[in-house]
């Protein structure tokens, strides 16, 4: 957080008379914090941590996708079959689909939310009243345990039970109570409001922080130069809130392409493949199919995608510079 | 309440335990684990009622063998096969388990069920439970699994409304689509038939099939279907909905919830389940004439239905203790283990001897299960089936009622589908 | 045509509160359905005329809610996680957060981007393998287990919010302090966590919640019913070929926000409202 120069000062020697003198009887901490041993010293709890989870799963998994391995067939071992499997999903209708459906479904999963995320810091930074309550009122959504949400937004837009239907039909916007969830053209939709519920908590909570810490100095400044507001909000504020941007999105599209939660609780999929995307794909060939080879293989496909783009975008987001 | 007592009893043994440890000499633990064994038990009975029946097994089970204690775990039917291959793999599978006769030839494939067969010879139970109950759980001749309760297909109809109609209940499949199409009344919202088409929908798909006159596999279980046979048995169920307008229009995700939804307000006259749900429908729509049951239709060649036995069988026992997880899972074949089931649940014996009971030939509403039960079988099960049935044919049954393809097309992608999980 | 200033600021004023009521009715209206949907019996919520306000509003199902099974039990475990994994991420995410935003090493882009390959590929394959890794360390059934699991899934995040916020803090005012005859370790925790501490309020929100809502894990690797967690008990309350109790989940929905508001009201005064309205203002 980039703090005004003026509140430096008064922030620092106020921490200091609040900071009890013990914290520095770690001596030996603090000898060491100068040694060079400091970073990587910082460094290992997490690498151990991580490294601990991470490197059998994802071994044992590449390892699977070149193997043939189906748990319903014991008998025929686990023959080492190359890169047939992915030649495979090249011939795989399903597969395609799934892909699209991914991209589809992850794009706007993140942009949505983010684009009314954004718009709600916005509005939240210039302080009107009552938005002290809006601000916390709006994380609501994000706290609600998944199956709760799920399967109270199914309800919402249940085709008998479901408010929204009624209060639609009571409008006179629809003329009977329509099946979102099971019709193919409104079934993704209908998820991609759910999830831009469930999302927009995170990004406004997020972008807020960020914006909070942009000097209000520099819009002044920019106002006395004679910037308009959409030049201000080009030159200073994107800019500045770009790596907040970056991680919010970066986290939020990883989280979005490798969840099927959405889909298994409304969906199931469909109706027909509609809703079937990717990372539903794999749980069901896992655990529906037991074919853990192919899943393998598709696991590892989409690791390639998120990695790609993870460093595509962090590139081009310019994050990784230094 | 009963919950209480249980858990005091355990908080009692375990404290009488610790304390014959401590004082206990060298090596007597190990004895005593096997004296007081710990017998693991997933199972799937979620909605109150049901764990209230589970509960006073329990309890009645605990009074019988003092000595045996049960680590119950609810496990969410949805994900149970994850869950379950997780620890078969794992190596940490539970000593014992219930299982769907659908699922037990991929749990045994995947190595997560033992042959029981030795013990179920060597016991009395095969007098009391009659020979086809078996065959749900029978592999190869070898026995994996005993019998509990059963879920006997029916069909809910809305007996006033039939009455109204001056309609019987349909007993064909032509009867059927006339007693839908009778009922249907869509501009008031009234449908003759809760069509499953959201998940769980497969099964009816692949039983409509059956009853048509296509099998889905042979006795060597290699790929049976027939194609000709299949297409008509799936044009019908689905003209249903495209071409009569006799089912809600949101098919295509109407499971159980919905479809039970549908009926309890109304929506629907006609609604196929088995008699697992009874005891809710009684309590939602009461016994007052609002609903009945049914036999379900005839298909050409046989009735769409099918009884199945819900099992228990032996997964992992840790040592010793594979007598007290059979001491348990042989105490739900039981007679007074379904009395007791049958009344706190309305859950089907299948125990002949508990079928024959007053409580279920003195209920009217138990006729269609009665008829049922000496009609028909398990339902069709070989390994990788739900697989198949869940990602073969529910999206293509669902495309089919969208009017994306053809029932052609459909079956051609079963067909392939299942060739693929056959042998693939 | 040029706006008066007076003009513009009403404009955006109007917009603002605009953005605010549609962005709080968005919010809010799915939580207020489930808050009435909790005081329904069941008979009134599955009606073929929809009911919205409650015919016969009920507490019922609270009471059954909590008298039922072990939710006591289960809300217990699940508090006890989700209190070891914030408190873990942070101590553990701070420290790995801070060596990439300070120092500048060969492949630190490679680890940062290494650091998210754990959420990355697909929890699919990560089951089994897991399921094993804690089996053999003995830590299914432990809260402390389940904890680990979700850290080690959460640090990821943590660390790359972390990272963002420490980079916003200059340098030059931990050199200050250094001057001043602080080490290292003592500016870290005299100085940058202070500044950053509405960085790091947001990151413990957000692990919070994460860990406080998991389900899969918690189901995964626990094998009795003493060591599951509130959304297991909740998911359990749903059950595929059984009548949707739709007034004891909403009941549930609600008790289980209840303690994060709760939270943030307790908290209002220091973390959050540093979190919520930027780090040093006035």
């Amino acid at each position: 957080m980039a703090v005004a120069p003026a509140d430096r000062r008064s922030g620092l020697s106020l921490l200091r008379s609040h900071w009890p003198a013990w914290l520095d009887l770690f001596g030996w901490v603090g000898r060491i914090s100068e040694t060079r041993y400091w970073a990587w010293l910082m460094l290992l709890p997490g690498f151990l941590l991580i490294s601990v989870v991470i490197f059998y799963p994802v071994i044992s998994g590449i390892w699977l996708s070149l193997h043939e391995y189906n748990l319903l067939r014991p008998a025929r071992g686990q023959p080492f079959v190359g890169l047939q499997q992915f030649i495979d999903l090249l011939d795989d209708e399903k597969f395609w689909l799934s892909l699209r459906n991914t991209a589809y479904f992850g794009v706007f999963n993140v942009v949505n939310p983010f684009l009314l995320g954004l718009v709600i810091a916005l509005a939240l930074k210039r302080a009107v009243r009552g938005a002290g309550l809006v601000r916390t009122l709006i994380l609501m959504p994000w706290f609600m345990p998944s199956v709760v949400a799920g399967h109270m937004w199914a309800l919402l837009l249940d085709s008998r039970l479901g408010v929204i239907n009624d209060i639609l039909v009571k409008l006179g916007l629809l003329e009977s109570y329509w099946p979102w969830f099971a019709r193919t053209e409104t079934a993704m939709p209908a998820i991609l409001l759910v999830g831009l519920w469930r999302g927009f908590p995170f990004f406004a909570l997020l972008l807020l922080a960020g914006l909070q810490s942009i000097s209000q100095e520099m819009y002044e400044a920019a106002a006395v130069d004679g910037a308009n507001a959409l030049s201000r909000f080009r030159h200073i504020t994107v800019p500045l809130l770009l790596p907040v941007i970056v991680v919010a999105i970066t986290l939020r599209t990883i989280a979005v392409v490798n969840s099927p939660d959405l889909m298994i609780i409304l969906t199931g999929g469909g109706p027909g493949l509609a809703t079937h995307v990717l990372s539903f794909y794999a749980f069901q060939t896992a655990y529906a199919t037991f074919d853990f080879g192919y899943a393998a293989a598709l696991s590892v496909v989409m690791l390639g995608i998120l990695i790609f783009f993870t460093l595509i975008y962090l590139r081009v987001a310019g994050v990784d510079r230094d | 309440m009963s919950k209480l007592t249980r858990r005091d009893f355990l908080k009692g043994s375990a404290a009488a335990g610790a304390a014959l440890t401590g004082n206990a000499l060298p090596g007597a633990a190990r004895l005593l684990a096997q004296d007081n064994p710990t017998v693991d038990y997933w199972h799937g009975f979620i909605a109150e009622f049901v764990h209230a029946g589970f509960e006073v097994v329990l309890e009645n089970f605990h009074q019988a063998n003092p000595d045996i204690t049960i680590n119950p775990l609810t496990v969410p039917n949805s994900e149970f096969m994850t869950k379950f291959t997780t620890s078969v793999v794992g190596n940490a599978a539970p000593d014992t388990t219930m299982a769907a006769p659908q699922r037990i030839p991929d749990m045994v494939a995947i190595g997560g069920l033992q042959d029981i067969s030795g013990r179920v010879g060597e016991s009395d139970l095969m007098d009391k439970i009659p020979a086809d109950r078996w065959d749900g759980a029978t592999i190869d001749g070898a026995i994996y699994g005993v019998p509990s309760f059963m879920f006997v297909d029916w069909m809910y109809y809305r007996a006033d409304w039939f009455e109204e109609a001056g309609l019987d209940p349909p007993t064909t499949w032509e009867a059927f689509t006339e007693a839908a199409i009778a009922m249907t009344d869509a501009d008031n919202g009234r449908y003759g038939f809760g069509m499953r088409g959201g998940n769980g929908g497969q099964g009816f798909v692949v039983k409509v099939i059956e009853s048509f006159g296509s099998p889905i596999i042979d006795d060597m279980g290699q790929p049976a279907m027939d194609f000709d046979k299949a297409v008509e048995a799936l044009r019908w169920y689905t003209d249903l909905h495209t071409v009569h307008g006799a089912v809600p229009p949101s098919v295509a995700n109407d499971s159980f919830r919905q479809l039970m939804e549908a009926f309890q307000t109304g929506q629907t006259a006609m609604l196929w389940h088995h008699t697992g749900s009874l005891a809710e429908m009684r309590t939602v729509l009461g016994d007052e004439g609002a609903f009945s049951t049914a036999v379900r239709p005839h298909g050409p060649e046989r009735q769409i239905a099918s009884a199945t036995p819900s099992y228990n069988g032996i997964s992992m026992p840790g040592d010793g203790e594979e007598d007290a997880s059979w001491e348990w899972i042989s105490y739900w074949a039981d007679i007074n283990t379904q009395v007791d089931f049958l009344e706190l649940t309305g859950y089907f014996p299948s125990s002949a001897l508990v079928a024959e009971d007053e409580r279920v030939q003195s209920n009217p509403l138990y006729a269609a299960a009665v008829a049922t039960v000496d009609e028909v079988g398990p339902p069709t099960r070989f390994p990788g089936g739900p697989g198949w049935e869940r990602n073969v044919v529910l999206p293509n049954f669902q495309r089919v009622l969208l009017g994306e393809i053809t029932a052609e097309d459909a079956i051609e992608l079963m067909m392939e589908g299942l060739e693929e999980a056959v042998s693939g | 045509m040029q706006l008066s200033f007076r003009a513009t600021q009403r404009l955006y004023r109007a917009l603002t509160a605009a953005v605010l009521v549609f962005a709080g009715i968005f919010a809010l209206f799915p939580l207020v359905w489930t808050g009435l949907t909790s005081l329904k019996q069941n008979s009134d919520v599955i009606t073929a005329e929809m009911q919205y306000l409650p015919h016969n509003p009920t507490l019922e199902n609270y009471f059954e809610l909590w008298s039922r099974k072990s939710f006591v039990t289960l809300f217990g475990n699940s508090v006890v996680i989700t209190v070891l994994t914030v408190s873990l991420c942070l101590l553990v995410g701070t420290s790995a957060a801070y060596a990439f935003s300070r120092y500048r090493f060969t492949g630190r882009n490679a680890a940062l981007v290494g650091f998210l390959l754990i959420r990355m590929f697909p929890m699919v394959l990560m089951l089994i393998p897991l399921f094993i890794i804690m089996r053999n360390l003995g830590l299914l059934n432990t809260r402390i287990g389940l904890a680990l699991a979700y850290t080690t899934f959460l640090l990821p995040i943590a660390t790359w919010m972390l990272k963002g916020f420490f980079d916003a803090i200059p340098p030059d005012l931990e050199d200050a302090a250094r001057i001043d005859g602080a080490t290292r370790a003592g500016a870290i925790v005299r100085v940058v966590l202070p500044l950053a501490a509405p960085g790091v309020a947001a990151t413990a929100v957000l692990t919070a919640i994460a860990a406080w809502n998991e389900f899969l894990f918690a189901l995964m690797f626990t094998t009795n019913e003493a060591s599951q967690t509130w959304p297991v008990g909740l998911h359990l309350l749903v059950g595929e070929e059984f009548n949707l109790p739709w007034g004891l989940l909403s009941a549930g929905g609600i008790i289980s926000i209840l303690p994060i508001i709760v939270f943030f009201v307790l908290a209002q005064k220091s973390l959050v409202r540093g979190l919520m309205q930027g780090a040093v203002k006035g």
